[in-house]
């Protein structure tokens, strides 16, 4: 990831448009034919995309077992609510500390291994995660899930705000997103994500440089896991329940392909847009068609073929061969005022 | 008392061909002294044994009959993994370390040394373009000076092969015809009849003029 | 004191032995050439300087300090700067973000995430200084792969030097250099020279004779011959070299 324009700001034009437009979302989605619950689901997983390509996309670490600490947090929010607090500050604190805390539990033992093995090691430890929430049906509920979490209110001390209809949950989930998307962006343009940068162009390099690469490697995972065990509770108060699927294999592949259908390898915005096209591809071709998986993953084939730096790459190069022209004629306009 | 650096005792390997009658196809004999640190040229034509001769004395080929004495130590009754403390054997540029390890590391002897006490270099590559044969050949006489024994294994094919080995042997080894047989100085060694027809007319007429 | 030392070191991996012997030692401001044939073992050796070997037995020492067996990271910030045989660079970085990466304050600041690193003064302007330094400052911009050869190697000495090492470790710095390039480097070295101390493994010897205070040659594992290139040259086997047709 070459480093974009305005890496050094905290809040860029960007972010601000984007954050404008998806402001606007509940007012036309409905009428484009889909609902605001989508709209929610998107964002949600946008957050758990973008944790997820922090670790990708910035640090080169494959992790292919990444739907447990998005499951992971999806029980801890609901777990506390049932038995510590119903407070929704808590519900969402617990659900990072859990997804941090797995994270950084399987970082410990595999930040030595590179490459492959690496991969192979999330794999073996989201699987062993996935078949301890199936089979601890006293806690989690099992294949049954935990049911009737609650939409918990956003208390502010004086004020209390719904959150029971999708229209005031899609917002509160936007501003989860945009402050998500903010300490994201800093973060991978920050020394942190320079670093980081280096260790998936070269570990070697960066050991002999005087990085702790281990020690890096397990940060960044324990602080991905965190925030998608963020995203996960955002998404059991968000369906109102919690179930095991979202830690399997499958789903975990899902985000994998989000991210790099939209280009996370060569865009910080790039598994936005991967979330987006899945799931509005999911609910479209899905209208038609119950084998939707077949053109999707037929979709993730090609671009994998054709454009391996996905929608976002593609977009990007368009943007450099219009930028040439767009020169030239800068050069030819400064001439006619000089002249 | 010291005990000489290398003995060479009554040593013989034999190498058979077929299950039930063994015609032997390749013999080699040794039975040789080296009390003290020195330089020896070792020469032989190809198939000779000369490579044998320098596995059996490192340890890792065990002869047929006879013991290999290294500082009063019989190297094939010393573990594996200190071998190297007696006798390193370096074929061109790299150290050879195979050892058929029949027996146990557990049940045999430590080194009595702590370094090698035998440098054997099985034909060191020589280049009179880079300038580093004059390193190595002070690095031997370094090694001998340390009171080490040293063997370089040469195949004479050029002028300045004759020289390295005039320049450094003290003393020189004939493999040749299924023996080792030792030779006092160069001179020696070039009126040697079998040397003679190793070398060939162009080589002994070098060596003599050398000589 | 020698700023780095290497004693006894001996290097097997499974049944081959990499590394017989080699003991050396660097004087502050020295420049110290390695040379040898092939398979000699000077890259292994590197490697056991740098801590991405253990050595079977032996010691490193920087500045009387035992590091041995001590893991890359531990020695590179100690200050043992290396570059490698075959060139390895952010190729996604530009020449400035691959100096400012390797700045130690850049390090000190590793695990900051809060503050960007783009637009840091502080970096750039001590990154710029670096990339001045090798002739490359009209080209911070440019990202690593897009350079032409001579410049990523110049590039290569800048990160080691961004560092700000105590010893500089180049691994044949001249390999794939024309003429020109060669030229470059061997007054960039001249000019380290004497501020850092430099070890150099290489095989142009009409480089390395004119630039090291000390020559190592380097074969089976062993220091097979050392001294200064005056010395070296006044065997007779050297006189009759190229080396000693160099002068």
């Amino acid at each position: 990831m070459k480093t974009p324009p305005h890496a050094e700001k905290l809040i860029t034009p960007a972010m601000l448009v984007l954050g404008l437009v998806l402001a606007t979302v509940p007012l036309w989605i409905s009428r484009v034919g889909l609902y605001p619950y989508l709209g929610v689901e998107i964002l949600i997983w946008s957050i758990y995309a973008l944790a997820f390509n922090l670790l990708l996309g910035t640090a080169g670490l494959p992790s292919f077992g990444h739907g447990a600490y998005f499951g992971i947090g999806a029980y801890a929010f609901g777990l506390t609510q049932f038995n510590v607090a119903p407070s929704l500050w808590l519900c969402l604190a617990a659900a990072l500390l859990a997804g941090g805390i797995a994270g950084a539990l399987v970082a410990l033992f595999i930040s030595h291994r590179r490459g492959i093995y690496y991969a192979f090691m999330t794999i073996a430890f989201g699987q062993i995660f996935w078949f301890v929430a199936i089979k601890s049906h006293g806690i989690t509920g099992g294949e049954d899930g935990l049911l009737k979490i609650r939409r918990l209110p956003v208390d502010l001390g004086l004020v209390s705000i719904d959150l029971s209809s999708n229209t005031a949950l899609y917002y509160f989930v936007l501003l989860a997103f945009m402050l998500a998307a903010v300490g994201l962006w800093r973060l991978t343009h920050s020394p942190f994500g320079r670093v980081l940068s280096a260790i998936r162009q070269s570990e070697t390099r960066a050991a002999h440089l005087g990085y702790p690469v281990r020690l890096y490697k397990f940060a960044v995972f324990t602080i991905s896991a965190a925030l998608s065990g963020f995203a996960g509770g955002l998404f059991a108060m968000a369906q109102n329940s919690a179930f095991p699927d979202v830690m399997s294999l499958h789903y975990s592949g899902y985000i994998v392909m989000m991210v790099l259908v939209g280009g996370g390898m060569v865009s910080f915005w790039g598994p936005v847009v991967g979330v987006v096209v899945f799931l509005v591809a999911r609910d479209v071709i899905g209208a038609y068609t119950t084998s939707w998986m077949l053109w999707f993953g037929l979709l993730f084939i090609a671009v994998v073929l054709f454009k391996p730096e996905g929608i976002a790459g593609a977009v990007q190069g368009w943007w450099r061969q219009l930028d040439p022209r767009r020169l030239r004629e800068g050069a030819r306009l400064s001439q006619v005022l000089r002249g | 008392m010291t005990p000489p650096l290398l003995v060479l005792e009554r040593l013989k390997k034999v190498y058979t061909r077929g299950a039930l009658v063994k015609r032997p196809t390749f013999t080699l004999e040794a039975d040789l002294e080296f009390p003290e640190s020195r330089i020896v040229g070792v020469l032989g034509p190809n198939g000779a044994g000369k490579t044998t001769l320098f596995e059996m004395i490192t340890g890792s080929n065990a002869p047929t009959e006879g013991r290999v004495l290294v500082a009063g130590a019989d190297i094939h009754r010393v573990k594996y993994k200190e071998r190297d403390r007696l006798a390193i054997h370096y074929h061109q540029s790299y150290q050879v370390r195979s050892f058929s390890k029949r027996v146990p590391s557990a049940l045999l002897a430590r080194s009595p040394t702590p370094k090698p006490i035998l440098h054997l270099f099985d034909e060191p590559q020589f280049n009179t373009q880079d300038g580093y044969i004059g390193f190595m050949l002070d690095f031997f006489r370094k090694l001998r000076a340390e009171g080490k024994l040293v063997f370089v294994c040469l195949h004479p094919t050029a002028r300045y092969h004759l020289e390295i080995l005039k320049e450094i042997g003290e003393s020189f080894l004939l493999v040749h015809g299924g023996k080792a047989v030792p030779k006092a100085s160069f001179s020696e060694l070039v009126v040697d009849e079998r040397a003679r027809g190793y070398l060939g007319p162009d080589m002994t007429a070098t060596a003599e003029a050398l000589a | 004191m020698a700023v780095l030392e290497a004693c006894d070191i001996h290097v097997r991996f499974g049944d081959r032995v990499v590394l017989e012997e080699i003991s050396f030692a660097v004087e502050p401001g020295e420049m110290h050439g390695i040379m040898g044939p092939n398979g000699a073992g000077k890259t292994t050796f590197f490697n056991v300087l740098t801590g991405r070997v253990k050595p079977s037995r032996g010691e490193v020492r920087i500045e009387g300090e035992d590091v041995t067996g001590l893991p890359s990271h531990r020695i590179a910030a100690r200050g043992i700067a290396r570059s490698f045989q075959i060139m390895t660079l952010f190729d996604e970085f530009t020449a400035l973000e691959n100096v400012e990466v390797a700045l130690p304050e850049f390090r000190a600041r590793g695990f900051d995430g809060r503050r960007a690193a783009v637009g840091d003064r502080g970096f750039e302007s001590a990154a710029r200084a670096v990339l001045a330094e090798v002739g490359l400052a009209e080209k911070a911009g440019i990202v690593a792969k897009d350079l032409p050869y001579g410049d990523r190697r110049a590039l290569e000495i800048a990160v080691a030097l961004a560092q700000r090492p105590r010893v500089l470790c180049l691994d044949e710095p001249t390999s794939g250099l024309g003429s020109d390039g060669r030229a470059r480097l061997a007054i960039l070295i001249a000019r380290l020279k004497g501020r850092l101390s430099i070890v150099t493994i290489e095989h142009d010897m009409e480089f390395l004779f004119g630039l090291a205070d000390r020559i190592s040659v380097v074969h089976w594992g062993q220091v097979i011959a050392r001294g200064t290139p005056a010395e070296l040259r006044q065997n007779a086997w050297v006189q009759r070299s190229n080396l000693g047709r160099l002068q």
